[in-house]
């Protein structure tokens, strides 16, 4: 069992890392959710009842941990917002400056890519995921379909719309640099 | 869809490197499992060791009860201090 599992982590690993990564952006946000993803399977692994292949069960886990996640800090800043009316020190607050920390983006695309995360992060979470599926993990429509249990045709048209929008919000924050 | 102008290129997503996970990350999944393991054994055994205490307490009460009800009438009698020839079932 520990030794299957071992096996099963030096598998994932990376693919689960890499897809938190493009939900948070934050090194150490993506590594917890890593080990998040892991324990679940760890704890569930018997249970699992081999209907979908298992990479797709555990793509399924970290696109649920990593939404949660996402959720968790939403709620954390809406709670600093008011701690901040009470609480004169800075600290606790530091660490939700720190939003975009991507190991795999290069120095010179940082600031592009983090405005293009940003905007990705208004998108519905079922078009961000399709987008994140499709043009990050290179995963095809089927592959995508199987993952977010929906048709190949309701991919398609998601990550259209998610692009859509995402070009959208992009050419406004153009639009007011000019 | 996107303007060929645009600095703010969708498909820069696509080039986005692949990066490798920290191996303190095996680690700390190691120690989260043990310490989970570890939980799960201390309230099991919280759960057996509070149903023996209840199974004894149990126990306990019932031969206190079946004692009780064999009382001789001596010892009644000396309970509520009459004589022993005082004859308490008339």
């Amino acid at each position: 069992m520990q030794s299957g599992f071992e096996e099963i982590y030096h598998q994932y690993k990376n693919k689960v890392y890499n897809l938190a990564l493009s939900y948070i952006r934050i090194k150490e946000e993506a590594e917890e959710i890593t080990q998040d993803v892991f324990i679940s399977v760890h704890q569930s692994i018997e249970k699992f009842e081999h209907r979908s292949s298992l990479s797709t069960w555990i793509y399924r886990i970290t696109i649920n941990k990593s939404l949660d996640a996402i959720k968790a800090a939403k709620r954390k800043k809406r709670w600093a917002v008011v701690t901040r009316i009470f609480q004169t020190s800075p600290s606790s607050l530091d660490s939700l400056h720190a939003t975009f920390d991507h190991p795999g983006v290069q120095m010179e695309q940082k600031e592009i890519l983090e405005a293009i995360f940003n905007c990705m992060n208004e998108l519905p979470d079922q078009q961000r995921t399709a987008l994140i599926l499709s043009k990050i993990e290179h995963k095809s429509q089927v592959e995508i379909a199987e993952i977010m249990g929906i048709s190949a045709k309701a991919v398609e048209s998601l990550v259209q719309r998610a692009k859509t929008n995402l070009s959208k919000k992009l050419s406004d924050i153009e639009g007011n640099e000019k | 869809m996107k303007s060929p102008m645009s600095k703010y290129d969708i498909d820069l997503l696509e080039r986005i490197d692949r990066v490798e996970v920290s191996p303190s990350v095996w680690f700390r999944i190691q120690n989260s499992i043990q310490a989970l393991n570890t939980e799960r054994f201390s309230v099991k055994m919280s759960w057996t060791f509070g149903l023996a205490a209840a199974l004894i307490i149990a126990l306990n009460m019932m031969v206190w009860f079946s004692q009780r009800n064999e009382v001789p009438a001596d010892n009644l009698a000396e309970t509520f201090g009459l004589s022993s020839n005082y004859n308490l079932y008339e």
